[in-house]
């Protein structure tokens, strides 16, 4: 009886590794589009309602986690608030801020004669070893691989890594995939932005004489064609202070509220160029 | 319960899976609800179920996920051992064999996947992957087994019985 089973569940598992190697393998080659594309039609509705009937349970648990959190961030804000009351005389300072001021209005500017698509995402990628999302536009509205996606706000969410007839999927800056080239705003200093299983950003090849503080905006520099220029994509939070390492490692997080975003733009203009050195 | 019953389930599982847990995510990490369903599903309910359930789960994980499509019926490919298992120590060690088998389950699930990702250029470090996502994936996974693991034995009192005998 024993050997029967055994037998029995070998043959199962012959049988289930080869039908799935059999599946990625036409997965690989683009035989399964079509099939996909009818199970997107099929269960993206019920996607949709099991998002929207979770949403506020999600922002119950969010919110009551945010308690404490927001306990620690009123301490630190108040003493911060006594630090920028003492700063806030000194005219120089003020001066300062103003000119970050105008280059943030000429990183909103320059997305001016870009055209969009407005998108909602309607899944998540489950395996915790990717983030990616799927969003409701796709080749059929003239999405692209490779076009940038981004907030409402105009902050970089990440870029169109697969094209289907109806949706996409967005890999998000965040993803080990994803290689952003980037600057910091006040200094200028350039960089690689990566995403990493830690969930935070590093930039990298930062040079050791760049002035890099936290609180820091960091953009999208435009280098290598892959991203417009002067997107914003979030906030220095911790730098290396190795000095023996030829470059600095810069810490990021990311302005958009990435695991909780629900509308997007794809930036349909723009279209990728790979620039390759000569 | 029957497939009337089972594959309903299994559905629902998937989308939940892709369309509800990533707003419930610690740490940024969910646990692999459809394998968990499946593991609990052939240890309470024996195979004769299961072993239908099971491809067509990872056929449609496949199709939802964003993984191409038979990574998911790959990782679940070794669960034709578990009804061995099922046969000899999970009635003699009840749970505790369950929580070992679905320990080995999601380290193949999840290695997988990072082997399927590594192919197509998408992964990072294994050695990071190992430690930040996937041994943290298998704890939760382990800990939605317990419930998962509590409620089908409630839908079947007599194998409740024959497992913690």
């Amino acid at each position: 009886m024993e050997l029967l089973l055994t037998v029995r569940s070998a043959a199962w598992f012959a049988s289930v590794m080869s039908a799935g190697l059999i599946l990625l393998a036409l997965s690989g080659i683009g035989l399964l589009r079509p099939l996909e594309d009818v199970s997107y039609t099929v269960f993206s509705p019920i996607e949709k309602l099991l998002r929207s009937t979770a949403r506020p349970i999600a922002d119950v648990v969010a919110n009551y986690g945010d308690v404490s959190e927001l306990t620690r961030q009123n301490d630190s804000l108040r003493a911060e608030n006594e630090r920028l009351e003492a700063e806030i005389a000194r005219l120089r300072e003020e001066a300062s801020r103003q000119q970050e001021l105008e280059r943030l209005l000429q990183t909103r500017n320059a997305l001016e004669g870009q055209t969009f698509a407005t998108a909602s995402v309607i899944a998540r990628d489950p395996s915790n070893l990717r983030r990616r999302i799927a969003i409701d536009v796709g080749r059929e509205d003239g999405v692209k691989k490779g076009m940038p996606v981004i907030t409402q706000g105009s902050t970089l969410v990440g870029t169109i890594s697969q094209v289907e007839d109806g949706h996409a999927w967005v890999t998000l800056v965040t993803d080990v995939d994803s290689a952003v080239s980037a600057l910091l705003l006040e200094s200028r200093a350039e960089g690689v932005l990566t995403g990493s299983y830690s969930r935070q950003l590093k930039m990298d090849f930062v040079e050791q004489n760049a002035t890099v503080n936290e609180g820091d905006t960091v953009l999208t520099s435009g280098l290598n064609g892959t991203y417009p220029k002067d997107l914003v994509i979030g906030k220095v939070t911790g730098v290396s202070a190795n000095r023996q390492e030829l470059f600095r490692s810069v810490t990021v997080e990311p302005l958009a509220s990435l695991s909780r975003i629900e509308t997007v733009l794809v930036m349909t203009s723009f279209v990728p160029t790979q620039v390759t050195p000569p | 319960m029957s497939y009337w019953i089972g594959l309903p389930l299994l559905v629902l599982a998937a989308l939940t899976e892709v369309s509800v847990l990533p707003m419930f995510r610690l740490y940024g990490l969910q646990p692999n609800l459809v394998l968990v369903m499946l593991i609990a599903w052939l240890i309470v309910r024996g195979s004769g179920e299961a072993f239908i359930l099971a491809p067509i789960g990872g056929v449609l994980l496949g199709f939802v996920d964003g993984a191409p499509v038979g990574t998911a019926l790959i990782g679940l490919a070794p669960l034709a051992f578990l009804q061995d298992l099922r046969g000899s120590q999970l009635r003699e060690g009840g749970l505790i064999a369950a929580i070992a088998f679905t320990i080995v389950m999601s380290l193949f699930y999840n290695f997988v996947h990072l082997g399927v990702f590594t192919i197509l250029g998408e992964a990072g470090e294994w050695g990071a992957a190992s430690l930040r996502i996937i041994v943290p994936t298998v704890f939760l996974n382990v800990a939605i087994l317990l419930p998962a693991y509590w409620l089908l034995t409630l839908a079947r009192p007599e194998e409740r019985r024959t497992v913690y005998i």
